[in-house]
């Protein structure tokens, strides 16, 4: 009962929300992360040599106690106090940045390098545009199923602005490319419910015609194709932003009939969406997408009895080969995906039981390349994502978070086995995303349930065992949401 | 309202896990599972064989412990098996072990060929590294130890040297070498209590030490008289234990497996076909269960036996179970793999998919269509293996034959043509007419093959798909292990890269391959076709390359047969295609092929637990898919099977199994 009265109090805060003439939701707090998913760090063109870099968390807004999630954009260099110096021996307990931000936020609450985008983030996906410009990609499973586009630019002085690509409002979530739009047909398809993992795809050429339906915005320079926008603005690179969904689309809307999933690919330089964007893959839904150098490795989402573990979608005719894997390996659905360093395999994250699977890629250039499974391993309960470490002269490193075990397992492909169980990152790991220093690097992963972002230091990735969490980035948010908390009796529920 | 009441528990329900675990399961992460003697004070409980394997220990990965399944047998009245009882009989026991177990070992001795279990229980997680001990008498039934390791743990064996003392090898990894520790202690869980971790950590010995690799599966076991190396005694005394060693390198494509002698340090080779990833050897006899062909088993680590890295080839068809012998006296390269009739066994496959659970039995039955005594067909050793695509294999683990249900032979389909037919009087011999009726006049012996269409390519391509990568910078020379062995000089090889021309076999040194005129195209690929040698390939769409030929010849396949039939030479040839000799025709064009369907006559005991044949309400739930862990116990004569997918522990009975589907008719019941 309890369950359902606090779901029913949430409900109507989604109702009330739903509703533009009365708006009590809470002000998005753009100095702390809430329910944290996506992640990615970038290079700061105006860091110091060897610096820390700029990292960009999405808060999902999970519970909807505030009007809108956010993407912010934190200058890992001016933390206060510091980041602990890469490979240093973490200090006990780990070191707290519960303060994220060096700059205070404006009398509004907002802050440049700060904006609100919608609800229930996934994944994100960073494109540099210069030197100095990023554009970022965020799939939501909010209402209208919203794909943002917001950019990143750093100034002469380091100074971080985030700005919405579509809008020249904060709320990035104003004119944000919909994957509903053609909803409201007679078929209520193509559209992409509960848009979630985003990956980019270089659009290859040989002319400018091949670019884009208006082959005067673009070039063609060393074989790819370059937006060079009709109103002066700076020319920038044009990929394909290739965003799945975890849920199948039915036909009509409703109905429950017809199910299938899509691949969608929406251009970078417009973010524009028609009904070709969406590539009809069939039936299963769509979870995560690894880009190959010819084709789109899809992961699919449970469907009975067995989930479509893995379907490639041909880059250039949009042709898709079902892998047919569950049938040799009977795992029910399939989470990250991540292609190995020199593309001859494919490594998978399973669920029902919780597995990586690695499966070897014949040719992965050819007309229909060949996936077999040559390993099955256990994961720690349930993972959810994957980053590839790649080892010079030695096999891939993977970095998975395992979100109820609360532990990232770093899987050795020399050793044929998980390695190391990074234990006390936190509640519910979820995203990563990694800064490579050298022959070592270092992991970001978002704490879901805890609201925090651990710090994890690999100082030699030939040593996977020394890795180590370093520090957590953020406030806990556990006296937030549950009020009943032991942490709210220590500072507000700050403490780890 | 109601309706966005669903929207946001839809979205509560999706945007984290799927997972939906009831509290009231009890094998929450069955990754592994072992079979426990009911034991007190380390005496054997019960009259008769009642307290063997009373025990199915079962790992709760997800929840941090183990839980322990009752085998007991049913009541009259129909009461199953449950998971044994906490003190307090309204919880199911738990054992709190180490976060997120994932691999069990159980204290073994041996007295003569029988086995005898010990009351110590060794758990581990993979990259973990501590071990958990834990006491599995009645009066136990907890962790006793937690001790910590070096360096993550990648493999653990044990066996007790006699009755009150445990002895524990645990292989260790850090990134660059292994190494085998050994953790010498009491063998009762009440005295171990009285050592503490601090001297249980300083005890650790370290004994062997591997560099640049890991160690991938260990086992130990007592010596065996007779067995000899290079003339002397080689893990021939059997009060002490020797120890089987599998190393893995270079993202499994490298490996090997050793037999250590712990006294010497001497080790000798274990012949597989390939890297191994897991270990086992048959088990001694049981006493008073199973048949009587248990006594012929074969002494307990005569038979090491492992399931082959699949990674090695990049595909599941160079996985599957080998046996290698190790009785005797070992051969200059180590001890060989397992013959049967005089021939080598060869590895045991089926359909796709990976091996995942392993058991073997003395003495264990199961169901034969073939079995003349009324259905029940026993066996020496009796081996059971579960698969990635759901499979549950039975085999005779004496000759590595699968368990043919078909009494028909083996025999050959209409051939196909690719190109002219006129052009292949030099090639394979058919029986005249047309292209639409000419027939191969080839034989294939009965159990030499599974179902597959064979190719008999001209200039056929000697490489895997998509051919051999070449190394930077290759100019005369390069090696290909993996094929050198059926190149010839004067076949052709074709380089991809921008300028390369064609080149030709020179030499064929070990794996080395020369060939001339030297390239200096900085190629990356190579495709080998063959050459006038022997300009036939013969191929089999499942077994890949047989062999090569030429005009004039015969054509004769030497692999060990795939299933053993009684009455059928294993010495002869599975496979024998003549070859013309017209010399006044024209040879067909390069890859021109003739391919023809060959009908196995093997139907091998091969079932999978079947979810569709169980009623709604069953407590077998739909995600029974994914077999893992596996015993078959000789006691009740039950198989025991878990399954992750689905949280779920299953039974079912080996004398009623049936190739196929099998369900509540052969006994199955789930225990969650």
């Amino acid at each position: 009962m309890r369950v359902l009265k606090s779901l029913f109090a949430a409900a109507v805060v989604v109702g009330v929300s739903a509703c533009p003439a009365v708006d009590v939701s809470l002000p998005t707090p753009l100095d702390r992360f809430y329910f944290p998913t996506a992640i990615a760090h970038l290079d700061n063109p105006s860091g110091p040599d060897g610096g820390n870099g700029l990292l960009m968390v999405a808060s999902t807004d999970f519970d909807k106690r505030f009007a809108a999630g956010s993407l912010i954009a934190i200058n890992l260099d001016t933390l206060s106090p510091p980041l602990p110096p890469f490979g240093a021996t973490p200090s006990s307990p780990v070191v707290q940045l519960p303060m994220i931000r060096s700059t205070p936020l404006g009398p509004d609450g907002g802050s440049p390098d700060a904006v609100l985008i919608a609800p229930f983030a996934g994944q994100m996906a960073a494109l540099p545009l210069g030197a100095d410009r990023f554009r970022l990609f965020v799939p939501t499973r909010s209402e209208r199923q919203r794909v943002h586009a917001v950019d990143l630019s750093v100034g002469a002085g380091g100074a971080i602005s985030l700005s919405c690509f579509n809008s020249i409002d904060r709320d990035c979530g104003v004119n944000a490319t919909s994957l509903t739009t053609f909803e409201q047909t007679e078929t209520s398809v193509p559209r992409a419910p509960g848009a979630f993992g985003v990956a980019l795809r270089t659009r290859a050429c040989s002319t400018a015609t091949e670019c884009g339906t208006d082959p005067a915005e673009y070039v063609c320079r060393q074989g790819q194709c370059v937006s060079t926008p009709r109103d002066g603005g700076a020319q920038e690179p044009a990929v394909d932003v290739l965003v799945t969904h975890i849920t199948q689309a039915d036909s009509p809307l409703g109905s429950t009939t017809n199910p299938r999933g899509y691949l969608v690919k929406l251009p970078s330089e417009s973010m524009q969406v028609k009904t070709e964007s969406f590539l009809d893959l069939g039936i299963g839904a769509t979870h995560a997408v690894a880009v190959g150098s010819r084709w789109n490795f899809v992961s699919g989402r449970f469907l009975n009895p067995l989930g479509n573990l893995i379907r490639m979608v041909d880059s250039t005719s949009g042709v898709t080969i079902s892998s047919g894997l569950e049938s040799v390996f009977r795992v029910s659905e399939s989470r990250g995906i991540a292609l190995s360093s020199d593309e001859r395999r494919v490594y998978l994250l399973g669920r029902s039981p919780d597995a990586l699977l690695v499966a070897s890629i014949d040719d992965p250039k050819s007309e229909t390349p060949k996936l077999q499974i040559v390993r099955g391993n256990p994961l720690p309960e349930t993972p959810n994502e994957v980053v590839v470490l790649a080892r010079p002269g030695r096999g891939d490193l993977l970095a998975i978070t395992c979100t109820n075990a609360g532990v990232i397992a770093l899987y050795d492909d020399d050793v044929g086995d998980v390695v190391v169980q990074i234990p006390g990152v936190g509640i519910q790991p979820f995203g990563l995303t990694v800064d490579r220093r050298g022959d070592g690097a270092r992991l970001y992963t978002t704490n879901f349930q805890d609201g925090r972002v651990a710090v994890i230091d690999i100082p030699d990735l030939a040593q996977p065992q020394s890795a180590r969490l370093v520090a957590h980035l953020g406030r806990q948010q556990l006296c937030l949401i549950r009020a009943s908390d032991p942490s709210c009796a220590t500072d507000g529920g700050v403490a780890p | 309202m109601t309706s966005r009441l669903f929207l946001l528990a839809a979205l509560v329900f999706t945007a984290c896990t799927q997972q939906t675990t009831s509290s009231t399961n009890a094998f929450i992460g069955a990754n592994d599972m072992l079979l426990v003697d009911l034991l007190d004070g380390g005496v054997l409980v019960g009259e008769g064989n009642e307290g063997v394997n009373r025990f199915l220990f079962v790992t709760s990965t997800n929840t941090n412990e183990l839980r322990v399944l009752d085998l007991q047998s049913p009541t009259a009245t129909g009461v199953l098996r449950s998971p044994l009882k906490a003190p307090n009989p309204l919880e199911t026991l738990s054992i709190p072990v180490l976060d997120r177990p994932t691999s069990l070992s159980l204290d073994t001795r041996y007295v003569g060929d029988v086995r005898r279990k010990g009351s110590l229980l060794y758990v581990t997680r993979q990259g973990g590294a501590e071990v958990s001990i834990v006491g599995v008498e009645l009066s136990e039934l907890r962790e006793v130890r937690r001790v910590p390791m070096p360096a993550p743990v990648t493999a653990v064996a044990n066996l007790m040297p006699d009755a009150v003392t445990s002895r524990l090898w645990v292989a260790t990894f850090d990134g660059t070498n292994a190494a085998v520790l050994e953790l010498t202690m009491p063998g009762a869980a009440s005295e171990l209590r009285k050592k503490t971790t601090a001297a249980l950590v300083s005890s650790l010995t370290p004994r062997l030490q591997i560099r640049g690799a890991s160690i991938i599966a260990m086992r130990a076991m007592p010596g065996l008289a007779g067995r000899t190396l290079a003339g002397r005694p080689f893990c021939a005394d059997l009060s002490k234990p020797c120890l089987a060693v599998s190393t893995r390198g270079a993202a499994g494509a490298e490996g090997s497996t050793s037999l250590v002698d712990l006294s010497t340090l001497e080790t000798a080779p274990l012949q597989f076909p390939g890297p191994v990833r897991v270990l086992s050897t048959s088990d001694g006899r049981l006493e008073g269960t199973g048949a009587d062909e248990g006594a012929m088993a074969p002494p307990p680590g005569a038979i090491v036996y492992g399931v082959l890295d699949e990674e090695a080839c990049g595909s599941f068809r160079c996985g599957g179970v080998a046996a290698v012998d190790t009785r005797g006296a070992a051969g200059v390269d180590g001890f060989g793999v397992l013959r049967a009739d005089g021939a080598p066994t060869q590895p045991l496959r089926w359909n796709d998919g990976l091996v995942r659970g392993l058991s073997f039995v003395a003495g264990g039955r199961v169901r034969l269509a073939t079995a003349t005594d009324g259905g029940l067909g026993a066996f020496p050793v009796l081996g059971l293996m579960t698969m990635s695509n759901g499979d549950v294999i039975f085999f005779d683990a004496l000759t590595m034959s699968l368990l043919d249900q078909d009494t028909t032979a083996a025999s050959l389909g209409e051939g196909r043509f690719s190109g002219s037919t006129t052009a292949w009087l030099e090639g394979p011999t058919i029986s005249g007419g047309s292209a639409e009726s000419a027939q191969l006049l080839a034989t294939v012996k009965d159990g030499a093959f599974r179902a597959q269409t064979i190719t008999v390519s001209w200039k056929g391509e000697l490489t895997p798909t998509p051919g051999l990568t070449m190394p930077a910078g290759v100019s005369t020379s390069f090696t290909a292990p993996s094929i050198a062995s059926r190149l010839a000089v004067g076949d052709l090889i074709t380089f991809s890269g921008q300028g390369c021309t064609v080149a030709s076999v020179t030499a064929v040194t070990g794996p080395t391959v020369q060939f001339a005129p030297a390239t200096t195209c900085a190629a990356t690929n190579a495709v080998i076709r063959a050459g006038p040698a022997a300009p036939y390939v013969i191929s089999g769409s499942v077994d890949g390359f047989l062999g090569r030929a030429s005009s004039g010849s015969e054509f004769r396949s030497t692999s060990a047969p795939f299933v053993r039939i009684p009455g059928v030479d294993v010495s002869a040839p599975g496979l024998v295609i003549p070859f013309g000799t017209a010399a006044d025709t024209q040879p067909p064009a390069t890859g021109v092929s003739w391919s023809f369907e060959l009908v196995s006559g093997l139907a091998p005991l091969v079932s999978v637990i079947d979810p569709g044949l169980f009623t709604v309400g069953t407590t077998c739930p739909a995600q029974l898919q994914l077999p893992g862990a596996t015993v078959y116990e000789p006691v009740r004569s039950r198989v025991f099977t878990a399954y992750p997918s689905a949280n779920v522990v299953s039974e079912f009975d080996p004398l009623k199994v049936i190739r196929g589907g099998i369900g509540p008719n052969q006994g199955v019941s789930c225990y969650r």
